[in-house]
């Protein structure tokens, strides 16, 4: 929150939040809605899920504004990598707190006995989240394919 | 928590798949319109597939049509209107059955295993499609709306139409 809150530009600020960080979290939600145990939370998360992924869309059309009409994009779009290499580990370091990862695989499992089996499930939407926030990143004329930060493997399952 | 958006079902049975079944939840959904302003709009055009449709022995796609709070439009896609879908939802006639029966199982809701988002969140068996990751992130902007759209099969009796 505190690098999402001392971004030197609001572009890199919503290129952290909404583009980055949201789009980890749209696929929290979705996860969230797949592993929850009752109707009450399954809405909400699909609710929630519904306004996560217009803050999602909202920061890739930004993104694409700002870099199609910056005076000088290659300079712009540099600067964007080299807070982006920052961010991604930021992200990631989230990624792999053992206090979010464990929890979740036991509810994705289904129990402590499956954590494993949810591990697997984790890794798959770990493998999700980076393809397609690099898709969301190409979109916005933004390619981090060959300088991403973050693994395409999940940490666990490499 | 408000229930689902169609209880009673009525006695007309409608086959699966065809135009005339979405064109059915279509209708109710614009019956219900105070629920989807409850939702949010829904502006997007979604394809339904059906990998393995007896009717075409392969693969079968119909584009419904949403725009702010109702359905505009039912047609089956065709090579002249392909290119205008924003995302498809892939799955076999007996994944789809399997949902739809659950749903009508439920009453109106499906069980916890067998929500759109349950069903195409690792992939498979519903498979999301989109050739650009703005209107793959319209299906998540809408879900819980498109959610309520298939729960509306509740109110009817599905036949199904399988291959083989």
């Amino acid at each position: 929150m505190a690098a999402i809150l001392e971004a030197p530009t609001h572009t890199m600020g919503t290129f952290l939040l909404n583009l980055l960080g949201e789009g980890l979290i749209l696929s929290v939600f979705r996860s969230g809605e797949m592993i929850a145990k009752t109707q009450v939370d399954k809405e909400i998360f699909r609710r929630c899920l519904q306004d996560e992924a217009r803050h999602v869309s909202y920061g890739v059309m930004q993104f694409k504004h700002f870099i199609d009409n910056h005076p000088d994009r290659e300079a712009a779009i540099e600067e964007m990598h080299r807070f982006a290499d920052v961010g991604e580990l930021i992200v990631m370091s989230a990624f792999t707190e053992p206090a979010f990862i464990e929890s979740v695989a036991i509810l994705l499992g289904g129990g402590l006995k499956k954590m494993d089996d949810g591990m697997d499930g984790l890794a798959h939407v770990w493998r999700m989240f980076i393809d397609e926030y690099l898709q969301r990143c190409e979109r916005a004329g933004f390619d981090r394919k060959e300088r991403c930060k973050i693994p395409a493997t999940a940490v666990w399952a490499s | 928590m408000s229930g689902a958006a169609v209880k009673a079902v009525e006695d007309a049975a409608v086959t699966f798949p065809s135009v005339e079944w979405f064109a059915r939840l279509a209708q109710l959904m614009n019956e219900n319109r105070a629920r989807q302003e409850q939702l949010g709009y829904v502006d997007c055009i979604a394809e339904f597939v059906v990998t393995d449709a007896e009717s075409t022995t392969g693969r079968w796609a119909v584009q419904v049509v949403f725009e702010e709070f109702e359905v505009l439009e039912v047609v089956e896609t065709t090579a002249d209107n392909a290119d205008r879908v924003d995302f498809s939802l892939e799955a076999s006639v007996d994944t789809w059955g399997e949902m739809i029966d659950n749903i009508a199982a439920h009453g109106g809701r499906p069980d916890l295993e067998h929500s759109l988002n349950y069903l195409s969140h690792l992939g498979a068996p519903i498979k999301l499609v989109a050739d650009d990751p703005l209107c793959s992130d319209l299906y998540f902007r809408y879900n819980q709306s498109l959610q309520e759209f298939v729960n509306a099969s509740v109110a009817f009796t599905t036949t199904y139409c399988r291959a083989g």
